[in-house]
């Protein structure tokens, strides 16, 4: 005999599920205890009732009614409303990208070249200034006997008076010239064109005085290097024409200074000391009391200091005017002079520019990335205080 | 599978809601004790899950979500009701959701009283315990189902089911004896 437990467990599942015997059992249990037959006559009218139980009728119309008027109303509002969402992605974007085309065009496409061209002409013009102080204290020195003198304004004065002497003689000599080049060249593979450059300087019996390099070929530092080189007077002309070959010719000069002058009177004073040299030597030969050797001595003594300042001012002469001093840079071109460059292929170029734009694109999103973790603890207060009203707003609206 | 996928995968709303509306209409109507009511509740219902579909990513099933929501727009019709005139006051004023309904022709007698009973005798429960026995004894749903539904653990609903079940009983019993219904604590309403 089942007893009210098992009925009770039984009960709990569907009826579909219990096998004949136990419909069986379950029957004669309800048939002697009023409490389960209760439950089971509840457990069967509850089901069969709902199974009866009919939708009425315009049910289904009236939620579908309501549900498409609640999509038309949304529809409506969506249409009216201002698209602020499309309307800051397309902001961003159009930032984005005028940033981007603008931070390209900074970086290389428009204001590189002139910016460029400005640096190298006030490396030139230092240069010049650098040069006209080397004259200015080379003449100073000539004239007052004082080497450590500053250039001043009575340069240019001195320089025609003390020349002026030698005119007549120096004409008929041989013209001294010192030839000096730049040369600025931009390129592509910079390293084949750096070892070119020193190639061309050892074919022509030159050297190499002094090089200086920057950068290490990264994205972000392009190499650049500058040759001070000393090339034979008679090769130039040859070396120049190679040099011009490599690379892109940003910028050629070349100036032909005639020292012919400064020379030969340098050469003229210089003959005069080891006159008086020779003169004061047999002096000293002929020298009878102390004194007179002593004079003689400092005289000797000063003399000799001439001698060895004309000579070396010529032979610094003799070096310029046989070696050339030719200055060399070698920028390497970003990828926007690359794509700036009109004798390029359109296809390089092309490639260069989008290059060009995809790291500038790279610099901004890393900008972007530090700021947004500079922004973190803002971003963060601001979550909060938008979590907050959200929240806020969901209690009010569970309230109405 | 994404969110992408999951929103990709989503059936249309009414097509969802066309497959539920019956046994939505069922438990509103248990609830609310009346088809009128239970129509409103379930129009209220489904309005309100068609304005949530948009953010329903389809973590839960379709139709315990929709049995939440249904169930949660009863409760607050119920409290609403509550608020403008208690259930005890109407029937003072004679209505009587249960009579409310046509007759089904070819019903016994005895069915007919029997399930005016049940009504009356499911009237008197707590929304809670009411909810648990609509969804279990007139709708079969398993229990697990039931505990998504009401969010509550299946421990809890068998709890709550069990003391359903034993005070519709007694108050099936106390009918059988008396003719009106008499719930645990409660004076039953005399017809």
């Amino acid at each position: 005999m089942m007893d009210c437990k098992t009925f009770a467990l039984l009960l709990d599942q569907p009826e579909r599920e219990w096998t004949a015997q136990q419909r069986a059992d379950m029957e004669a249990h309800a048939a002697q205890c009023p409490n389960c037959a209760m439950l089971l006559a509840m457990r069967r009218e509850m089901r069969a009732m709902d199974q009866e139980e009919q939708v009425p009728q315009g049910f289904s119309a009236a939620w579908r009614q309501s549900i498409r008027a609640e999509a038309q109303t949304k529809m409506e509002k969506k249409a009216n409303a201002f698209p602020w969402k499309r309307t800051l992605a397309a902001a961003a974007a159009v930032l984005v990208i005028a940033g981007g085309t603008a931070a390209s065009y900074l970086n290389g496409w428009g204001l590189d070249a002139p910016a460029k061209e400005a640096g190298r002409q006030a490396v030139y013009e230092a240069e010049e200034l650098e040069y006209a102080a080397e004259e200015a204290y080379e003449y100073d020195a000539y004239d007052s006997g004082a080497p450590m003198m500053a250039a001043g304004t009575m340069f240019t004065a001195k320089r025609t008076e003390n020349t002026s002497a030698t005119m007549d003689t120096g004409a008929a000599k041989q013209a001294k010239i010192i030839r000096t080049i730049n040369l600025s060249l931009r390129t592509r593979s910079y390293e084949s064109d750096y070892q070119t450059i020193r190639t061309l300087a050892d074919q022509a019996g030159g050297r190499v005085e002094s090089l200086s390099t920057l950068g290490d070929g990264s994205a972000d530092s392009l190499r650049w290097a500058s040759f001070t080189l000393r090339i034979p007077t008679d090769r130039l002309d040859t070396f120049i024409s190679g040099a011009k070959a490599v690379g892109v010719l940003d910028s050629f000069t070349e100036s032909s200074d005639d020292v012919s002058e400064s020379y030969y009177d340098t050469q003229s004073r210089l003959e005069t000391q080891q006159a008086k040299m020779e003169r004061l030597n047999e002096l000293m030969e002929k020298a009878e009391n102390v004194s007179d050797l002593v004079e003689l001595e400092n005289a000797i003594s000063d003399t000799q200091y001439w001698i060895d300042y004309y000579t070396g001012r010529i032979n610094g002469y003799d070096s310029r005017i046989s070696d050339s001093y030719v200055y060399v840079t070698l920028q390497e071109m970003s990828s926007a002079d690359v794509a700036d460059q009109k004798d390029i292929p359109l296809g390089e170029r092309a490639a260069n520019a989008v290059k060009a734009s995809l790291k500038t694109a790279g610099n901004l999103a890393r900008a972007f990335v530090v700021f947004l973790v500079a922004a973190l603890p803002w971003l963060a207060a601001i979550a909060v205080a938008v979590g907050i009203v959200l929240l806020i707003r969901r209690g009010r609206k569970k309230k109405q | 599978m994404s969110i992408f996928n999951r929103r990709r995968a989503r059936e249309p709303f009414e097509t969802l809601a066309e497959r539920h509306e019956r046994a939505l209409y069922l438990l509103c109507l248990r609830m609310m004790g009346n088809a009128q009511d239970a129509q409103d509740c379930v129009q209220e219902a489904l309005l309100r899950a068609f304005r949530a579909y948009d953010g329903f990513r389809g973590d839960a099933d379709g139709k315990t979500w929709l049995y939440r929501i249904a169930y949660n727009t009863c409760l607050d019709a119920l409290r609403k009701r509550r608020q403008e005139v208690s259930l005890e006051a109407l029937r003072e004023q004679g209505f009587d959701p249960v009579d409310q309904r046509m007759p089904r022709p070819g019903e016994a007698l005895e069915r007919q009283e029997l399930r005016r009973q049940i009504e009356a005798a499911m009237a008197q429960l707590p929304e809670d315990q009411r909810a648990v026995m609509i969804l279990r004894d007139f709708q079969q749903m398993p229990y697990e189902e039931i505990a998504k539904v009401l969010r509550i653990s299946e421990g809890t609903v068998k709890s709550r089911l069990n003391r359903a079940r034993e005070k519709v009983k007694n108050c099936l019993l106390s009918m059988e004896q008396t003719g009106s219904p008499r719930v645990k604590g409660k004076e039953g309403r005399q017809k």
